[in-house]
């Protein structure tokens, strides 16, 4: 049942998307260019390439059954070159690139929030702003006042945000319809302000906000040998050392979600998305599902709002109002609704685009300048862009990002899956979640 | 002896009456056939058994317990599931994962436990995964397994929703119009199907069907419904003589 | 007491205020079971049309707000037709996505073109100090009194239109059930257009008299949609004399009670006016806790 067509296919897929991701991560130091611009474009005509011949074949170049030897080496390929990211990329940018790929971490890890309630209970959430401002400020709160050590106060995080989640989701969750989106819509506006009252602002430092203190700050440790920070300046080291730290929590919560939706309980939730009736007379209880789903997904935002402490060591009222909410949507359907993938891509796409586009500045269209087209720097005009960024993907790209990678894999692979018996039992899922390589490089 | 009893149950949506004080019992180990012309109110029923629909008036009884009573998902807990007409199947998830939410009150996994996989959750998810694809196979789904429950012929999605409720081990099945779509030699195995899952699993039916020959064939009991009211019931041959039956049906398919 | 009667009137109008961007969205609900998250943006960009139109080019003020609404109905249908219809009304995310991309885009392009700081707006009403009705010594507002008055005028012909034009039969039609309308040969599409148009109107209107009482900014209508979103929630979010009466409940709450009961109740004086957003919020909880179809909503049985 093993067929391999023109291996040559995915060699060069493979080598295309090393040499991407590496050249992506050179252009972003802004060093002298080079050739690197050259390779980015060989790049992706050779991605684009490998597709299109695989396409033309009308068959995968390769069709393994599942677990057989050869689709092990496909797995073992993509999560290769997939670690070899993760592991690289900190040490190859510099620091603030370091940053904003830590910010898509703590980014992505809300989105995964916002992904089980709007992808997989396809419900609408526009509050988990609100439940990242939670977990930011009790960091900040129980750290400073209370003597916590930060990784202590996950522990009065998860099930305070958890009560929280079924506090909001009760009233709205048990009508059909956009009530969700009402209510949390209504929360990301009232979150900032409740933080600002008199008396808990002396909490959460009013419209300043609070820090934490230098002494209490995550400092890089006694790992500093072993993760190669000596001799690199001080933003150096504690950029690398807070990414670690964030790509071990933001790891752990992938892992955890992706369990969940593989699960009895993760396939209720679809079930309850996609056919309601057909979910209740199957046993699942709705309005209690929904309710313990908008709470877990609201522990992960406020999971995301923990390590945008850590990144940052602040936390302020006006961070996590409406604003926020509606770019951790913007970051999911960026990188695909209802994809596990689809939160990291669409986090780190959305920050560097975000970034791209207060840079941008356009005093010129091909030499004619009118001055419509005049935009200055950080010109107000230019977050237009990202509603136009929203109206594009409902169109053109409901999937996101991860949707089209998807589709390029399934040009070069087939994987048949193997039947459940009673001895040796294999995962039926044709889409083991990532497991693709297109993850790894997609910045 | 009755497993369900159905009593004085009217349902009414605004002007509208679905169901007009219908009362009919159902046999332990029988297959009863609930007929009708369109519009008479066979879906409304399986709807108020289901606990989708609230009625007007009446009771239903199962078992001894009173069914009006609970919530709709605990209705297949006590052993009664179902199909339906128009489908009620989840499109992304492939055949055997939509067989595996059937399974859901039979299986245990939590959110703590899956999402850790501890406390069986990893052993209880191979089992069930194997259960499924036996109830496949045989419902000769087995190589429609991994195929996203969309896009295949309305017959076999009609199948996948019978192979999701038998996951669940029923004491009573109520079956939709399962036929609707299938040609004459595919109606033919499926009353071979259904009387075998019946004979296997010790089950009880109810079935509303349009086929009168497959319905004059495998049920024991018939009860016929016009315009939400009771008109007949009995034995088949009973039933075919009865006048009121034929006044109904005149000019509907009979064959 | 002349204090009460005062804030009593600053609320209702307040309230009236909200309760016309209410309406606007339930126009919208009621069809369609749509949200309209633009409406806030499309509700400011009308004002700033209004300011283009009578301050810069000179025209009465009620012909500027009357203008700018129209001009957002035309954009509004726009978006309807181009953005909106395409999209299957049962799947939220696509139209939540695209109602938000406009937001941003109008608030972007508002505060480009207009710029950022905040600008003063007349009132369609006599304004100066002394344009006011004197009774039991509190002195009531022509401003105040006018946007109450504006408010009745716009149910009224809202009525007047859902009940006795063609276009307005047909939408209530739509409303109530689109198959059946369909089948007795209402165009749908047209109809929903015709919505989406007059829920724009409204809103205009409400911004061009709002902006006088809080100043044109891009991000004005934030917090008013907010209230307009609980008023809304507050009346049952198929109900347009609810959204009214939710709106004016509402601004009661904010004007007379609140102040009432931060002076006057023991350890209630945190409760200042920046709160009225999380009390807002608060009572969106509450009534959908309580009575979730609203006061005056109704609750449809879902077919099978
Ligand atoms: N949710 C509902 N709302 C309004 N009318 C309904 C609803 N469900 C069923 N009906 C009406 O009840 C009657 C019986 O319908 P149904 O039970 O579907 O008939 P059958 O299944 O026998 O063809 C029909 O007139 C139908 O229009
Ligand atoms: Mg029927």
């Amino acid at each position: 049942m093993i067929k391999l067509q023109r291996p040559w296919i995915l060699g060069l897929g493979a080598a295309s998307l090393v040499a991407l991701g590496l050249s992506i991560i050179h252009l972003l130091n802004k060093e002298k260019a080079g050739f690197w611009p050259f390779l980015a474009i060989l790049a992706i005509a050779g991605l684009a390439g490998a597709t299109l011949t695989a396409q033309r074949a009308g068959e995968p170049v390769l069709i393994v059954n599942e677990g057989s030897r050869a689709h092990r080496t496909w797995q073992t390929a993509g999560w290769g070159i997939f670690a070899f990211f993760v592991v690289a990329t900190p040490y190859l940018l510099d620091s603030f690139r370091v940053q904003q790929v830590n910010k898509s971490m703590y980014f992505a890890v809300a989105v995964l929030g916002v992904n089980l309630i709007i992808g997989y209970s396809g419900l609408i959430s526009l509050g988990h702003g609100a439940f990242m401002g939670v977990g930011a400020f009790l960091s900040v709160i129980l750290v400073e006042d209370y003597g916590f050590k930060l990784w202590q106060t996950l522990f009065v995080i998860i099930p305070l945000a958890f009560v929280i989640g079924l506090i909001v989701g009760i009233p709205a969750l048990r009508i059909k319809g956009l009530y969700l989106a009402l209510v949390t819509f209504a929360l990301s506006y009232a979150f900032p302000t409740l933080l600002k009252i008199e008396g808990i602002d002396k909490r959460t430092g009013g419209d300043l906000g609070r820090n934490i203190s230098l002494d209490k700050q995550v400092q890089p440790g006694r790992l500093k040998g072993l993760l190669g920070l000596n001799g690199l300046d001080a933003p150096a080291q504690e950029q690398i050392y807070k990414y670690w730290l964030m790509a071990l929590v933001t790891g752990i919560s992938f892992l955890l979600v992706r369990n969940i939706i593989k699960s009895r309980a993760g396939r209720a939730v679809i079930a309850i998305k996609e056919n309601q009736i057909g979910a209740a007379v199957s046993g699942v209880p709705l309005t209690t599902y929904k309710v313990i789903t908008f709470g877990i997904s609201a522990v992960f935002a406020s999971v995301g709002g923990w390590l945008y402490a850590l990144l940052f060591s602040e936390a302020n009222p006006n961070t996590f109002g409406p604003l926020l909410a509606i770019s951790l949507l913007l970051a999911l359907v960026l990188g695909g609704v209802y994809t596990l993938q689809g939160a990291l891509v669409g986090s780190l796409l959305y920050v560097f685009l975000d970034d791209l586009r207060t840079r941008v500045t356009l005093t010129s269209v091909a030499g004619w300048r009118p001055s419509f087209f005049q935009i200055a720097e950080g010109s107000p005009l230019t977050q237009a862009v990202l509603g136009l960024v929203l109206i594009l993907i409902a169109f053109f790209a409901p999937g996101g990002v991860v949707f089209i990678a998807r589709k390029v894999r399934a040009s070069l692979i087939r994987v048949i899956p193997t039947i459940p018996t009673a001895d040796v039992v294999a995962s039926a899922a044709v889409d083991s979640p990532m497991s693709e390589p297109e993850v790894a490089t997609t910045h | 002896m009755s497993l369900l009893e159905v009593k004085d149950i009217t349902v009414r949506f605004g002007g509208i009456v679905a169901l007009n004080d219908l009362s009919f019992d159902l046999d332990e180990g029988q297959i009863t056939a609930l007929i009708g012309p369109n519009g008479a109110g066979k879906t409304t029923l399986f709807n108020v058994v289901s606990r989708i629909y609230e009625p007007t008036e009446g009771s239903i009884t199962y078992d001894g317990q009173d069914l009006l009573a609970m919530p709709a998902h605990r209705i297949c807990r006590v052993g009664i599931y179902r199909t339906f007409q128009n489908l009620a199947l989840w499109p992304t998830m492939t055949v055997l994962e939509n067989v595996m939410v059937g399974a859901f009150t039979s299986t245990k996994t939590s959110f703590p436990q899956a999402a850790l996989r501890i406390m069986g959750a990893r052993s209880e998810e191979k089992a069930t995964k194997r259960r499924a694809y036996e109830v496949l196979e045989e419902l000769d789904l087995a190589d429609v397994a991994f195929h996203p429950a969309t896009g295949l012929p309305f017959g076999t999605l009609k199948r996948i929703e019978i192979a999701r409720a038998m996951i669940g081990k029923p004491r009573l099945l109520m079956l939709d119009e399962p036929a609707s779509g299938l040609t004459h030699s595919e109606v033919d195995e499926l009353s071979a199907t259904i009387r075998g899952l019946r004979d296997r699993h010790n089950l009880s039916v109810l079935l509303v069907e349009h086929h009168m020959k497959m319905v004059m064939a495998i049920s024991e009991q018939i009860v016929v419904l016009n315009f939400g009211q009771k008109i007949a019931e009995g034995t088949p041959s009973e039933v075919q003589k009865n006048e009121a039956v034929i006044e109904a049906y005149l000019g509907a398919d009979a064959s | 007491m002349s204090l009460f009667l005062q804030r009593m009137i600053e609320g209702l109008s307040n309230g009236a205020m909200y309760g016309v961007v209410a309406v606007a969205l339930v126009i919208i609900f009621k069809a369609t079971t749509l949200i309209n998250f633009a409406q806030g943006g499309l509700a400011m960009f009308g004002a700033y049309m209004a300011n283009v139109f009578a301050i810069e080019q000179g025209l009465p003020l009620i012909v500027g707000i009357l203008l700018g609404a129209a001009v957002m109905a035309v954009v509004a249908s726009g978006i309807e037709r181009v953005l909106v219809r395409p999209f299957d009304p049962a799947n939220h995310l696509p139209v939540v996505l695209i109602t938000f991309g406009i937001a941003y885009i109008l608030q972007a392009v508002a505060a480009w073109k207009f710029g950022t700081e905040f600008k003063s707006f007349p009132s369609p009403f006599p304004s100066g100090p002394n344009d006011h009705i004197e009774i039991a010594g509190a002195r009531l507002r022509y401003e105040r009194l006018g946007v109450v008055l504006v408010l009745m005028i716009m149910v009224g012909l809202v009525h007047l239109i859902l009940n006795k034009t063609k276009i307005g039969l047909a939408f209530r039609a739509v409303s109530s059930n689109t198959e059946s309308a369909k089948l007795v040969g209402v165009k749908t599409g047209r109809t929903l257009n015709f919505g989406w148009a007059l829920a724009a109107m409204f809103g205009g209107v409400a911004g061009g008299l709002v902006a006088h009482f809080t100043q044109l900014d891009s991000g004005f209508m934030d917090k008013i949609l907010i209230f307009s979103f609980a008023a809304a929630t507050l009346g049952g979010l198929d109900s347009i004399n609810g959204a009214v009466i939710g709106g004016l409940i509402i601004g009661l709450v904010e004007s007379p009670v609140q102040p009432m009961v931060r002076d006057y109740v023991p350890g209630f004086h945190f409760l200042t006016s920046d709160l009225a957003l999380l009390v807002a919020f608060l009572l969106i909880l509450a009534v959908l806790l309580v009575k979730p179809a609203g006061l005056f909503g109704t609750t449809r049985v879902e077919r099978v």
